[in-house]
């Protein structure tokens, strides 16, 4: 062997191997498995509410984002904190970069108590960027329809207050503006952290 | 002759101490964080933390029954709380998670009960502490038959 076809030789290595090494990366992203539940895409539907700002905010506003929808409520006792605290913990765990491109948006589903003062005082606990957006109870029940929440105020309790049932589970939606996952209440964060790096 | 026979008395001393030891480190380790009346033993109080507006939070732990006779977990009491009673949490035909209060617990023998966000757990209401990461309080849990037991919630993340 002469000593320019030994280089050759080891140049074609070389190159075998990091085609090889490509080759299984892009297998590897391709069949990507979403611990989250996958749609079929549809577009998510438009929408107009109140911001805890107190302004008027639509879904469309945050087109280029991923869009984290969550309807909940505020005198929710253990399913929706444990939801805002396990989504905190997804951002945390995401690239910084990429976590200033998600927006959580929790929906109340009991308009009459949630007020943009009430999500103020209770959202920022959870994350800074969490946005609360709430509406009359007519725009609520528009909005809810639309995702297929279902949602019902329960009987009074003793103290006067009371629950409302309510399909508790975060619907992500593309920068595109398409639902593209739903998140069941019970995945973890690092599920939801891993499957939001791969949208 | 003799003074060997010395030398592994002592020998057996000290494996004799090392073993004290090393059972009661055992012991505290194995029961840190466990608080036993009778055949009940209650693991791992916990609430998470909650905004200071939060009317209402939810104790979770482990109840263990190491007795041969069932027990049932009536309710509780907590300064952190102005009530405190027993839930469970379902789902409902339609998919949506709902909760219903509910009677006593049973806890038959040998079963280990554990009450989180999924299932049973104590919903304390009109919470009068803040649930602030870390903090501590204290919760009286009261079984049928094993009476009263005092455990230390603490606040935490998970």
């Amino acid at each position: 062997m002469t000593r320019s076809s030994r280089w050759i030789a080891a140049l074609a290595i070389v190159v075998a191997v990091a085609a090889a090494r490509t080759a299984w990366l892009v297998g590897k992203e391709r069949n990507y498995v979403f611990h989250g539940v996958t749609t079929e895409a549809p577009l998510a539907a438009e929408f107009e509410l109140t911001a805890q700002s107190g302004t008027r905010v639509h879904l469309s506003d945050f087109r280029g984002k991923l869009v984290l929808l969550y309807f909940g409520y505020t005198h929710c006792p253990g399913v929706c904190p444990t939801t805002l605290a396990e989504v905190d913990q997804a951002l945390k765990a995401l690239d910084p970069q990429k976590a200033s491109h998600v927006q959580l948006l929790m929906v109340s589903v009991d308009p009459e108590r949630d007020t943009p003062e009430r999500f103020r005082a209770y959202l920022p606990h959870f994350n800074p960027t969490f946005l609360g957006l709430t509406g009359t109870p007519k725009e609520i029940a528009t909005v809810a329809a639309r995702y297929g929440i279902y949602y019902r105020k329960g009987a009074p309790e003793p103290g006067g207050g009371y629950f409302v049932d309510h399909t508790s589970m975060v619907m992500v939606v593309d920068p595109a503006g398409r639902v593209r996952l739903l998140f069941p209440f019970g995945t973890t964060a690092k599920d939801m952290a891993t499957d939001m790096a791969h949208l | 002759m003799h003074a060997e026979r010395e030398g592994s008395l002592k020998l057996k001393q000290k494996l004799g101490l090392l073993a004290a030891v090393g059972a009661v480190v055992a012991y505290v380790i194995l029961t840190m964080g466990a608080t036993r009346v009778g055949p009940i033993v209650v693991e791992d109080a916990w609430a998470r933390p909650l905004p200071q507006v939060a009317e209402s939070g939810e104790f979770y732990m482990v109840v263990r029954n190491g007795g041969s006779e069932s027990d049932r977990l009536l309710g509780g009491r907590s300064p952190a709380c102005g009530m405190i009673a027993l839930w469970e949490r379902y789902r409902t035909p339609q998919g949506a998670i709902s909760m219903r209060e509910v009677g006593p617990i049973e806890i038959r023998p040998g079963q280990r009960l554990e009450l989180r966000v999924t299932g049973f757990h104590l919903m304390c209401m009109d919470k009068k502490q803040d649930f602030k990461s870390g903090v501590q309080f204290p919760l009286t849990l009261k079984f049928q038959k094993s009476g009263e037991i005092t455990v230390q919630v603490t606040i935490r993340a998970q």
